[in-house]
Order: C-alpha cells, then sequence, then structure tokens
C-alpha cells in the first residue's frame, strides 16, 4: 500500500477544514433564510391589519360625511354670481321643522333628485336615484387634495400681540390681519382649491354609502385601491376603467388585497340639551329653590359652554356593524 | 529516517492541533448557538408579535360585536338578559319588560312601547320636553304643576298643597302629553342608566314626571313634590344625578357625565350587583379629585371592565394574551376602550395597548342578536329580517 504524501496529507486536512466552514455556514444561512421569512411574514401579518385599521377609521369620516352632507348644506364647485348664493344651508335628513325627507334648503326646496338617473346594476335601465336622494349612493375616495377649497393657513395667531416693551403697539390686540386666514390670496383659486390629490395618499382607503331610509345608511369602508367601486363592471361603466389600465384583472387584484367593512348608521337631527350647567346649580345651598339664573350658551367659563356640543350637524343615534356584506350598498 | 517517511505529528504539532481545534469548535458551537438563541428570540418575538395582532383583532370584533358581554352563540354567556322585578339590563329583550305595544289611538301622544322604526324627528311635538327644566328636587313648585301637562301616568296622583288659605291643589288632570315619558321610563326600566341614555336623543333631559310619591326614599319610589322621580333627580345618592354641588333639576347627557359615568357592566361580576352596577354612577374626572386613593376608579374598572384571555389553552411558554372592554359614557360621549394586555412567561413583565374604537354602539349590538339566541339576519335584498332585541 503506497503512502500518503505530505501534501496528500495537508489537501485532507484542508478538505476537512472547508467542509466544516461550509457546513457551518449552511446553517447559518439556513437560520438567517428562515428569519428574513418569517419576518417578511410578519410583515404582510401587519399589512393586513393596517388595512382593517384604516377601514375603520373610515367610519368616523362616513359618519361626520353623513352629518355634513344633511345639516351643514352644500357648496357650490363654481363661485355664484352673488354671495347671496355661496352656501345653501340644508335642515337634516328629515327636515328639523317640518319632518319631510331632506336634505331641503332655507325655503323648503328639495336640495335631492327622486328622479332614476343611474343603472346600478348594469342591465341598461336606470334603477336608482342620485345622491343624496333616498336609494343614492355615493362614493368618496379618501385621498387628500394638494389644498381643498376654502383651505385656511396653519397660523394659530396671525395677529399675536406684541411683546417687546419698546415697540409703540406693544401689548395692543391689533386685528390687523383676517383670522383665520385664507391659505391664498388670489379668492378665486381660494375658492376652488386644488383638488389634485397627494399621491401618497392615493389608494389608500374609501367609504361610500346608500341611504336607504330617511334616516339610515348603509356605509362600506374601504382600505385599498378600488376606490369604492363595487365591482369592474362599476368601474368600468362609471368611466374608470383606464385607471386600472382597463384591465379586469387588476381591478380583480385591487379587490382582493381590500378589506371592506359594512356598517349601518342612524342619523338624529338631535344636538344637545339645554342643560349644560346653564342653571347656576349653587343657589339652592343660598335657599333659593327653583330659578332661571342661566349661564349664557356661549360662555366661555369653565366648561359651561357650546364648546362641549357634540354636534351641530346631528348625531349618530346608532352604529351596527353587518356581519355579512348586504345584497345593496 | 526521513521526514517524508514520518507517520506521526509531534507532541508538539498535536498540542497545537488540538489547542486550535478546540478553539475553532468552540467558536463554532459558540457561533451555532447564538444563532439559535437569536433565532428562538425572533422566534418567539414573532409568536409575541403575532398574539398581539391576534390580540388586536379580537379586540375590534369586541368593538363591533359585544360578545363578551353577551354571546348570541352560547346562552350561558348571557348574563346581561336577566329581568329582577321589572327591571331588564343592557341586553334584556325589550319584549320582556316594555309595556304592550298599543296602537296610536286616538293620537300620537297615547303610542305606547317601543317602535324601534321610529326617527324621533326633531319636528314631532310629542318628543318635546313640556316639563320646567327648572325645577329641582327640593321644589316648592312655585312655577307651576308641569306634571298635570306631561306625565308618564295619564291619570296622575299630584301633590296636594297648601298655599295658605287651605287649597289643595288640582284635580286629577287628563294628562296631554304623555308619549315622550313614557318612552323614558319604558327604557329606564329596560335598559339600565348605561342603555337608558344611549337609546335617548341627544338632545335629552332625562327626568320625567309620574305620580307624587311622598316617600323620601327613591327605593320606595318617592318622588320630589312635582312627580320627579327621586332616584333620577335627586343628587349624591348614588343613583343617576352625581353630585356637583346641587343640580337638582332635570338634567342633559353632559351635565350627568361631567365628573360621573355610567356604564355597560362587567358581564363577570355577580349577577346580584347586576342591577345595581346598570343602575348607578361612577364618579369619574375631576370628581375623582376628592378619590386620592383611586378606590373609586378600581370600583369603576372593576365593575365595569370585561376581560377573556385571548387562548384559553396555550403552551406555557407563549406570552399570555388578554383583551378587555370596558364602555362608559363621560362628557356625553360613550367610549369603548380596548385594552390588550401581554404578560412575559419568562420575565412576567406585563405591558399594555389600549385604545378607544367608534364602531358598533349598544342599540347596534341588539339589533345584531335575536330575542332568544343566535344572530339576527340583516339583509336589504327585500327579503324578511330576522327579529331583533329591540323587536317589540
Amino acid at each position: 500500500m503506497r503512502r500518503s504524501t505530505r501534501t496528500e496529507r495537508r489537501q485532507a486536512r484542508l478538505g476537512a477544514v472547508l467542509l466544516l466552514v461550509a457546513g457551518i455556514c449552511s446553517i447559518l444561512a439556513s437560520l438567517a433564510f428562515a428569519f428574513l421569512v418569517r419576518n417578511r411574514s410578519d410583515a404582510l401579518d401587519v399589512v393586513e391589519q393596517l388595512r382593517d385599521t384604516q377601514a375603520r377609521l373610515m367610519l368616523t369620516a362616513a359618519c361626520n360625511y353623513v352629518q355634513e352632507a344633511g345639516r351643514l348644506g352644500y357648496d357650490w364647485t363654481t363661485p355664484p354670481a352673488t354671495d347671496a348664493d355661496i352656501h345653501r344651508e340644508a335642515y337634516g335628513w328629515i327636515d328639523v321643522r317640518d319632518g319631510r325627507d331632506g336634505p331641503r334648503g332655507t325655503n323648503g326646496e328639495a336640495l335631492f333628485s327622486t328622479a332614476l338617473v343611474v343603472d346600478g346594476d348594469g342591465d341598461g335601465t336606470m334603477d336608482r336615484p342620485a345622491w343624496p336622494a333616498i336609494g343614492g349612493v355615493v362614493r368618496a375616495p379618501m385621498h387628500v387634495q394638494r389644498r381643498p377649497p376654502f383651505a385656511l393657513a396653519p397660523d394659530v395667531a396671525p395677529n399675536a400681540m406684541v411683546v417687546d416693551e419698546l415697540d409703540p403697539d406693544f401689548g395692543r390686540p391689533l386685528l390687523r390681519r383676517p383670522d383665520p386666514e385664507p391659505a391664498i390670496d388670489d379668492r378665486a383659486r381660494w375658492w376652488a382649491g386644488d383638488p389634485a390629490p397627494r399621491q401618497e395618499t392615493v389608494g389608500l382607503a374609501w367609504f361610500r354609502i346608500l341611504r336607504d331610509g330617511p334616516s339610515t345608511f348603509v356605509v362600506t369602508c374601504g382600505a385599498g385601491a378600488t376606490q369604492g367601486f363595487r365591482d369592474w363592471q362599476e368601474c368600468d361603466r362609471d368611466g374608470h376603467g383606464q385607471d386600472y389600465g382597463g384591465d379586469p384583472a387588476l381591478f380583480a387584484d385591487a379587490i382582493a388585497q381590500e378589506a371592506r367593512l359594512w356598517y349601518r348608521i342612524e342619523w338624529s337631527g338631535a344636538v344637545k340639551d339645554a342643560s349644560y350647567h346653564d342653571i347656576q346649580n349653587e343657589y339652592p345651598h343660598f335657599g333659593l329653590k327653583d330659578h332661571y339664573a342661566l349661564w349664557p350658551m356661549n360662555s366661555s367659563d369653565s366648561h359651561q359652554c357650546q364648546a362641549h356640543t357634540r354636534g351641530m350637524v346631528g348625531t349618530m343615534r346608532w352604529v351596527q356593524r353587518l356581519r355579512e356584506e348586504p345584497a345593496r350598498w | 529516517m526521513s521526514c517524508a517517511d514520518r507517520r506521526a505529528f509531534t507532541l508538539l504539532e498535536a498540542l497545537i492541533a488540538v489547542g486550535l481545534s478546540s478553539a475553532i469548535v468552540l467558536a463554532a458551537s459558540m457561533a451555532l448557538r447564538v444563532a439559535a438563541q437569536s433565532t428562538a428570540l425572533a422566534r418567539r418575538l414573532s409568536d409575541e408579535n403575532a398574539l398581539i395582532r391576534a390580540g388586536m383583532g379580537r379586540a375590534h370584533a369586541e368593538l363591533d360585536f359585544w360578545s363578551m358581554l353577551d354571546d348570541p352563540d352560547a346562552p350561558t354567556a348571557q348574563p346581561l338578559r336577566a329581568v329582577t322585578a321589572g327591571q331588564g339590563l343592557a341586553f334584556t329583550p325589550l319584549a320582556a319588560v316594555a309595556p304592550p305595544r298599543a296602537p296610536p289611538v286616538p293620537g300620537p301622544e297615547d303610542e305606547r312601547g317601543w317602535d324601534p322604526t321610529d326617527p324621533w324627528a326633531m319636528h314631532d311635538p310629542r318628543g318635546w320636553y313640556y316639563g320646567n327644566p327648572a325645577e329641582q328636587d327640593i321644589s316648592d313648585v312655585r312655577y307651576g304643576r308641569y306634571g298635570a301637562f306631561a306625565n308618564a301616568e295619564p291619570a296622575p296622583v299630584l301633590a296636594p298643597l297648601d298655599f295658605g288659605a287651605g287649597a289643595n291643589g288640582y284635580a286629577t288632570p287628563a294628562v296631554r302629553h304623555g308619549w315622550l315619558f313614557n318612552q323614558m321610563r319604558t327604557l329606564l326600566d329596560a335598559l339600565g342608566y348605561y342603555g337608558y341614555c344611549e337609546y335617548m336623543p341627544a338632545n335629552s333631559l332625562y327626568v320625567y314626571y309620574t305620580s307624587h310619591n311622598p316617600s323620601p326614599d327613591w327605593q320606595s319610589g318617592g318622588t320630589a313634590l312635582g312627580g320627579l322621580p327621586l332616584e333620577l333627580v335627586k343628587p349624591g345618592i348614588g343613583k343617576f344625578a352625581s353630585n356637583d354641588g346641587h343640580s337638582g333639576y332635570p338634567r342633559g347627557l353632559y351635565l350627568l357625565t361631567f365628573l360621573a359615568s355610567f356604564a355597560a357592566p362587567n358581564a363577570d361580576i355577580a349577577a346580584a350587583r347586576m342591577q345595581g352596577v346598570s343602575r348607578s354612577y361612577y364618579v369619574t374626572g375631576y370628581g375623582l379629585t376628592w378619590d386620592p386613593n383611586g378606590v373609586e376608579y378600581q370600583r369603576l374598572i372593576r365593575d365595569t371592565e370585561t376581560r377573556r384571555p385571548l387562548l384559553p389553552l396555550a403552551p406555557r411558554h407563549w406570552p399570555r394574551i388578554d383583551v378587555s372592554i370596558q364602555r362608559f359614557v363621560r362628557f356625553a360621549r360613550f367610549t369603548q376602550i380596548a385594552r390588550v394586555r401581554w404578560t412575559s412567561p419568562l420575565t412576567g413583565v406585563a405591558a399594555e395597548l389600549n385604545f378607544t374604537g367608534f364602531s358598533t354602539t349598544l342599540r347596534g349590538a341588539r339589533q345584531q342578536r335575536r330575542p332568544t339566541s343566535g344572530w339576527a339576519r340583516w339583509d336589504n335584498d327585500g327579503t324578511a329580517n330576522d327579529a331583533t332585541l329591540d323587536t317589540h
């Protein structure tokens, strides 16, 4: 038998070291790979939860919209000829004056039409009215505009008092500038705003509301890129197919990755009670029983003020999460 | 013998080789151990994160469906449906406690029972408050007998009054406005304070008129001279009207809850205490200034926070996750606080994530449930929907 040479034995030792190092490296690599895979999986789970949370936030937005759309009223998208027509105030989904279906304007005129003008199911016949009539649907993608109409400058104290004692205006509450201030000086552009969306906010969330009764609504809350379209047919019919490259599969992907939640809500014209600590509660201690000594409603004293009103545009009587997707939304 | 023929290491070579090999093996094993520990730690953190996410999901589901307080699928987990002496709790079916529905004959003011489809529209005169907002629990009724015009009783007994000339007040009146005060009494009896406040519109004054009862005790149905129930109007007796000085007149929700709260009960407290918790206020907010040891706050937590383990059966090396929910009204705001609490199995250290959520209200939750058991189906496909706890 031939004896191994020194070189051969050295090469054998080097081979053993190589095997050892390779083994250790592969173990470390597999551990690292498993770690990364798990992190990736966790991240995906977090994204799912983020979508759910984002969709839930839309419930608040939808309720605010219902409150404002029924009571606060409607502005024009184009400035009207006279300031008298700037804003059409409404009086609630059930008119607080006479109980008729709203929203109606100051003179009782309907700010809605019951004419069937929307083909909701795509069968070629018009089957529902436009929002805000009963049966109407509004869809609200919630991207952020670059500058909404009537935006205000984020300046909390445009007329801050001068604190330099040497200044002749020291300590004087001069009201030289409007408070609050418009975000821009051009009146027409201020009215119109800049509706272009901020790109980083596009495709994140939306809500959609079906008015299914005088004061009840089905609210769909979504987090994803479908803009609140129920399906591809509706999206395409509404002229938004090109938002998805005209590709139904892309829209289907957006639906698959989306969170959708359904709620039902009821609006009430009730706003606040009349007590709010208005009646002087300390008088009975002095032997004065019934009395009408009131704090004024706009008192700035302590907690006795209107600031505690829950909403001047009505309140939500109840909110109900629906366990299953309803037939119409 | 040449070097090439040498068949073994020298002692020095062997020692060095053994030393180096040991160092390499030791380093490798340490590296492996660190890597394994890191992986185990990462896995444990990942598991913990997954459990926390699951806890968040459970908390959100609870905000939506109120299952901890009333599980429609488990009749044994419905402690808030009980009725005691004609008084219900937050999930009691209205039909079990409310007076029978009566048609609006001869007029809307005579309608009785709960109509879940009634929007309580603001223009509707029967929903307006016809009481005297300034009349107090200690009133001598100097501004008149408002209970003669609006009352929960159709023919109320009014207190005899002596104005110094032997006059004995009024004859029993035929009350003109009875709908609102009957609705108030129905909801109060059916649901307890939290539900009563939630079902009433935001502009409500929460005290109605009934027949005069001279008893000084609210337990005996005592009323103020004008017929305001002491349970609702007398401050500081631990019932409905918190003690804010002396606001012994009909209050709205802000004034009732700016230093006190009404809450939905903890589903796990003893059945005998459910009515008491459902029908008393808890001092909160700046009212706790006079409670430096937090006794009242702890009572609120104990009586009103329902907590459940996320996984009743779980490996011991997993973190323990608890999810709790607490619902109360304060400053006229209905608040739902969800808490996800996790405890490390290694160190015992606990951490908590708590948040408020805007979702299903009590009335919404009641509309999700059938009167017996199970979830009520609701759809707008034109088919009939299930009866709910509010069907009456």
